[in-house]
């Protein structure tokens, strides 16, 4: 525990942005908890970074699972200390391919909304009252145009991240002394997007390393709580 | 206030204001916090969180139960209490003793065994254990209460603003301190400045250990919050162990391990006033409320809570002492 360094914790930080924004916040000298939900990948993102020479760890759970968040902050509060940065990463597409939203099952809806809004929101609302009462803390999630836009075949996942945006605008009302964001990474090499779109050629695609730069250096700036910005 | 048995609060939660200059008393509700207090007056919260501190295990054959006395040390020992067979539905005081352990002892937790290190001269069922890592996080559950419907989970029992993990039961007494409430509070003017203490078990069922609580507790008043309290023209405490915490420091460093008790002889060197839980005479928090008021007027306020259904336990209904 070591309370000069920021701590920040980021989810879905095994692979693709989630890792990215992991490993860059760690060069930047930040102490970092990554979650995921598979151990073995998980557990190499953290060798990676601590051989890079930054201090990581991780914790493999499930965000779906309603008993994860409780466990999440205070496993990395013990580990780590306390943490003045979140960045909700982690996201289900739902099923894939994706389809219709006549051929999606409240089952398949619920289960993303789970991952997708109430995972951050049970990680969140047992983060910002301790940031509160200590001076501020940053809240990030990562968002995406399908908030936005109303694209066909899209619908558990864009209607998740459009109440995740809404989330974020709320917080940013109520606790003005946290800074609350929304970030659109816009269309990027990862997984998840390969699995939205098998046929998209990964070259016309965001490189992950490069959104999570950026992201970054947008967080050192004067941002807006509440704001929704493209990285 | 008999041992009922209740789910989580559906009416809003009652508070019993207990005035000591005039040794008086009368009905509130917890939202009316706000108007009670304020301009110079610092509210100071706990801001440990609570740990998972309730494994099955089994011991010599038996199974058991353990709950940890403290959070871990950083190499991953805790003094642990041990309980016979039996679970969360019993109460505490009427669970069988569990086999007496011996230094070098495993105590078999999962998959994962916890070795026995040392052994407590207070009782046999406190002894130190050498627990692997990580191990409280995946197996542990919160200490659970025996006049609750359901387990409780482990989001449940964290205070609105809790942060390192440090207490092994909910430090309950800023339970109600929600963000509207808190947001009320400072637009009155009241500061809420946070401690980290370490909170204890409360109950272990073991006579000579019971008589000996609380149990050495750790503890760590910021350098902002300590100014704060000495500025206020008033210190209310979210809690006894924010009285323990700041009493310590008063007496002591501003961070360690406490081992003063609070009681009807303590005089308090920087705290003013209580908010807590509600509590039975014969529990060691009515001693603890006793360092604030008289135990003739403290006893006259239980009368009148019985009598007008005041809830007790960590789920219930708030004490104020000014």
């Amino acid at each position: 525990m070591n309370a000069t360094h920021p701590v920040a914790l980021v989810t879905g930080a095994s692979r693709g942005l989630g890792r990215a924004l992991a490993t860059h916040l760690a060069e930047r000298g930040t102490h970092v908890v990554l979650v995921a939900r598979q151990q073995v990948p998980l557990d190499a993102a953290v060798a990676a970074i601590r051989a890079a020479g930054g201090q990581a760890w991780g914790i493999a759970v499930d965000l779906g699972d309603p008993e994860a968040a409780a466990r999440i902050t205070g496993q990395a509060s013990a580990l780590a200390g306390p943490v003045s940065l979140v960045i909700h990463n982690a996201s289900t597409l739902g099923p894939t391919p994706l389809r219709p939203l006549a051929d999606t099952t409240p089952d398949e809806l619920e289960r993303v909304l789970q991952v997708n809004l109430l995972g951050p929101f049970r990680l969140t609302r047992l983060l910002v009252g301790q940031m509160a009462l200590h001076g501020g803390g940053t809240v990030v999630s990562i968002s995406s145009d399908a908030a936005v836009e109303a694209y066909p075949t899209w619908g558990a996942y864009s209607v998740s991240k459009a109440a995740l945006d809404h989330l974020v605008r709320v917080w940013a009302e109520e606790l003005p002394s946290v800074r609350f964001l929304a970030v659109d990474p816009t269309e990027m090499d990862t997984a998840l997007h390969a699995a939205a779109l098998p046929d998209a050629d990964p070259s016309t695609l965001a490189r992950p390393d490069d959104v999570a730069r950026r992201l970054l250096d947008h967080l050192d700036g004067p941002l807006t709580s509440g704001s929704r910005l493209v990285a | 206030m008999s041992a009922m048995t209740f789910a989580r609060p559906a009416r809003e939660n009652r508070l019993l204001v207990i005035d000591r200059p005039t040794g008086s008393w009368r009905d509130a509700a917890v939202s009316d916090l706000a108007a009670l207090l304020g301009p110079g007056d610092v509210l100071i919260v706990n801001d440990a969180a609570t740990l998972p501190a309730s494994f099955h295990g089994e011991l010599a054959g038996e199974a058991i139960e353990l709950r940890l006395a403290e959070a871990p040390d950083a190499d991953g020992s805790a003094w642990t209490v041990l309980f016979g067979r039996g679970s969360w539905r019993d109460d505490t005081d009427l669970r069988v003793a569990p086999p007496v352990p011996e230094t070098g002892d495993e105590v078999r937790i999962g998959d994962a065994t916890a070795e026995v290190v040392e052994r407590s001269e207070l009782s046999p069922r406190l002894v130190r254990l050498a627990l692997p890592t990580g191990l409280i996080w995946e197996r542990g559950v919160p200490v659970q209460y025996s006049y609750m419907e359901q387990p409780l989970r482990l989001a449940e029992v964290q205070t609105p603003y809790a942060g390192r993990p440090w207490a092994v039961e909910m430090p309950s007494a800023g339970r109600p301190l929600g963000q509207a409430l808190r947001d009320r509070l400072v637009e009155r003017g009241v500061r809420i400045l946070p401690l980290t203490h370490g909170a204890g078990l409360s109950a272990t069922g073991d006579r000579a250990l019971d008589a000996a609580l609380p149990l050495p507790e750790r503890y760590q008043v910021p350098l902002a919050t300590w100014a704060g309290v000495l500025a206020a023209d008033r210190v209310v405490a979210a809690g006894t162990s924010v009285v323990r915490a700041l009493e310590s420091a008063a007496r002591g460093p501003l961070r360690g391990t406490t081992t003063l008790t609070l009681g009807p002889d303590t005089e308090l060197a920087v705290v003013h006033g209580l908010l807590s839980g509600m509590h039975e005479p014969r529990e060691p928090h009515f001693r603890m409320m006793r360092a604030f008021a008289p135990e003739p007027l403290l006893l006259a306020g239980h009368r009148h809570a019985v009598a007008q259904g005041y809830r007790n336990h960590e789920f219930g209904d708030s004490t104020l002492i000014l």
